[in-house]
């Protein structure tokens, strides 16, 4: 059962917990579409933006550890 | 009014990049080769580019459905916008270098110049001049870009004839600066423009992908200004975030 929903996992949303976190977002302005407009305006509007802020913050810290690995070499 | 102001603004800002890129390559291949052969590979390549667009654009604006076009341009322009996005904060932030046009333009101005000690004094066809083939490369790939960005600008807002008029004055005033400065395009604040292309673009591609999914944009195409103020903010505060964790080496030794 397990190897099944590993299998279903890498099928439908690949490996990245990114993509997989964007499926979930997608799914949720779809369902916001029809059930409150304001939220699916918030959704779009914001909610990229502050992703696109926590990738990069992450992607920061990332180069920030190599950078002062590589000092402390 | 403003809709038809803010389409030719954003296509003349997203088209000015392209032909700075385009022009750096033409005139490095004319003064590594000759003005004269890199203004007819450019021209080439224009032809080659007018007659793209005269088909794409057709086909585009005439047989596709909005909503569906709006989905994959506002998908495309997010992708992209995104992007530019990205690299602008990390530049402003210091996590990346800036682009250095100058720098670029050396490099190419060296590459053409060692293609051509190879070739001159042999009589050589124009077609494979690197001169030549190096100004039709450049205009075609970045004059393609430019009409990519008119056709789903235009397409998408249904404003072809502002979003063309954009692309055509960010086309001619970046020749016209090309033919007065006749060098390098160091002044030009191109990582400047290229964050305000990406929080254009990204505000674009969030409002159409948005209405091509059927989200209600509360005020219509006025909501553009709000995303557009919604990126900038976010721009210039994860700028400043990011910035702060690059100076932070304590907080890095204690991850």
């Amino acid at each position: 059962m397990k190897k099944f929903f590993m299998f279903l996992w890498d099928v439908l949303i690949g490996q990245s917990p990114t993509m997989a976190l964007f499926v979930v977002f997608l799914l949720f302005i779809d369902w916001s579409i029809s059930a409150n407009r304001l939220l699916s305006v918030l959704l779009l509007s914001v909610g990229i933006p502050l992703g696109l802020a926590v990738n990069l913050f992450f992607v920061a810290v990332k180069e920030a550890k190599a950078r002062n690995f590589l000092k402390h070499k | 009014m403003g809709a038809f102001v803010a389409a030719v603004l954003a296509a003349f800002l997203a088209s000015s990049v392209e032909a700075v890129e385009a022009l750096t390559i033409v005139l490095a291949a004319g003064y590594a080769r000759s003005f004269k052969v890199a203004l007819q590979g450019a021209f080439s390549a224009l032809i080659v580019l007018v007659l793209l667009a005269g088909l794409l654009g057709e086909a585009v604006t005439n047989f596709i459905p909005i909503r569906a076009v709006r989905i994959i341009v506002g998908g495309y322009l997010l992708i992209f916008g995104l992007g530019w996005l990205k690299k602008a904060i990390l530049r402003a932030a210091g996590f990346k270098a800036l682009h250095d046009e100058d720098e670029a333009f050396k490099e190419e101005f060296s590459r053409i110049k060692a293609q051509s000690e190879v070739v001159k004094g042999s009589k050589v066809n124009l077609l494979k001049d690197p001169g030549f083939n190096t100004a039709f490369k450049g205009v075609l790939l970045e004059g393609f870009e430019i009409i990519l960005i008119v056709i789903s600008l235009g397409s998408s807002t249904r404003k072809l004839l502002a979003v063309s008029l954009g692309a055509l004055l960010a086309v001619l005033i970046v020749g016209l600066i090309g033919v007065v400065v006749k060098k390098q395009l160091t002044k030009v604040p191109e990582n400047l423009i290229k964050a305000v292309v990406g929080v254009m673009l990204t505000s674009f591609g969030v409002f159409w992908a948005g209405q091509g999914v059927g989200v209600h944009w509360y005020l219509n195409d006025l909501f553009l200004l709000v995303l557009i103020g919604i990126n900038i903010t976010a721009f210039f505060f994860v700028s400043v975030i990011l910035s702060r964790v690059k100076d932070v080496s304590k907080f890095v030794k204690s991850q």
